[in-house]
């Protein structure tokens, strides 16, 4: 009986191998999941941040939210910036041209939505402006901030979608 | 112990299954009505124990389906299975990728056979294990309060069935599997037909 289990582990040990070889969606040996991140995992805040504003998230608070599939990442960057590369799954709402998307993405969104806004990267605010504005003007109640932004996230060579992804959700 | 097992597991599953038809507040599960009346007739049949080897076949066909088709998913997409496993926050880093490959193929060779009948004793034991494994990880999921998808069978399913549900179907799949290890013989088996010889 364990001798059997044994060659059944071995079996499946060799497919799994030859699968990663082979397979298009494969996977790196030894994943960058974000317990091995955390020497970059630094609370990103921005200088116009003040007391009331949506709540920050760190890389890693960031990538738990994205790997639970339950929040709606925004991407605040211009338009073509989100058509290069954008964090897999992420919807494009540029601040700059909130007037002209809204009518389009915010009736898909319902008020207690869990969202995650972005843009560049620390040094971005348009990622702040957005959360405070669909907090104050839209009634969205439960929105947070990733200052990281695209720089932190294609840096980790975590998941994008766009130009350098899978163009899955781009649209 | 075989009987044991199976009159458990006819209890729970006839039971389950009738309590959901006549009081679908008590056990809200997402099945049309001819599922339902087609388990509470497994679940009789299971009890009552007519036939014992077409019992063993049926359960090991339910249990080994179960396992193919909760694998072929997985291993057509490893990368989405590891991030699923990684959002358990249960398993280290540095092994999330290696567990994401692995895993899928245990599954899918034990369950082929169990359904075939070929050294199902050792694949039966190894489904039990891979469903005690999966009942500690749910129930960590369930205490910590851990909003996450069960990977059970699609990767890219966004359902989210409660968990306690998802114990209890493990809990039968359990049952089904001590009742398929502690048969004196396996129906329709190949080994048994191969060692005849």
């Amino acid at each position: 009986m364990i001798l059997r289990i044994a060659i059944i582990l071995f079996i499946a040990a060799i497919l799994g191998g030859i699968n990663n070889f082979i397979n298009p969606n494969k996977v790196p040996w030894v994943g960058n999941w974000p317990s091995a991140m955390s020497d970059t995992d630094t609370n990103w805040t921005s200088m116009s941040y003040e007391e009331g504003d949506p709540p920050t998230l760190k890389l890693s608070e960031a990538f738990d939210r994205w790997a639970s599939k339950s929040y709606v990442f925004i991407d605040a960057r211009e338009p073509e910036e989100y058509a290069e590369g954008h964090i897999e799954g992420a919807i494009s709402l540029p601040y700059d041209y909130f007037d002209d998307y809204k009518d389009k993405v915010l009736p898909t969104l319902p008020k207690d939505t869990m969202i995650v806004t972005y843009c560049s990267g620390s040094e971005c605010e348009s990622s702040l402006y957005l959360a405070r504005f669909l907090v104050q003007e839209f009634g969205y109640t439960k929105v947070e901030i990733f200052f990281g932004g695209w720089s932190q996230w294609s840096k980790q060579q975590l998941p994008v979608d766009g130009k350098y992804g899978n163009d899955e959700g781009a649209q | 112990m075989e009987s044991i097992l199976r009159v458990i597991l006819g209890i729970l599953v006839a039971g389950s299954s009738i309590v959901s038809i006549f009081a679908p507040e008590l056990i809200p599960v997402t099945a049309t009505l001819p599922v339902k009346i087609a388990m509470t007739i497994f679940g009789l049949w299971i009890l009552s124990g007519i036939g014992k080897d077409q019992i063993n076949f049926a359960l090991r066909l339910a249990v080994g389906i179960t396992f193919v088709y909760a694998a072929v998913d997985k291993i057509i997409h490893p990368d989405q299975f590891a991030r699923i496993i990684y959002n358990y926050h249960q398993v280290p880093g540095q092994l999330i990728n290696i567990f994401a490959l692995f895993l899928p193929w245990v599954e899918l060779i034990t369950g082929i056979l169990v359904i075939v009948g070929y050294w199902e004793k050792a694949a039966v034991v190894m489904i039990g294990g891979m469903l005690v494994m999966f009942m500690i990880a749910l129930s960590m999921a369930l205490v910590k309060g851990v909003n996450i998808e069960c990977g059970c069978f699609s990767t890219t399913s966004k359902a989210k069935g409660p968990i306690k549900d998802l114990i209890f179907r493990d809990i039968l799949l359990l049952l089904s599997c001590g009742v398929i290890l502690w048969a004196k013989k396996s129906w329709l088996a190949v080994e048994r037909q191969h060692a005849r010889r």
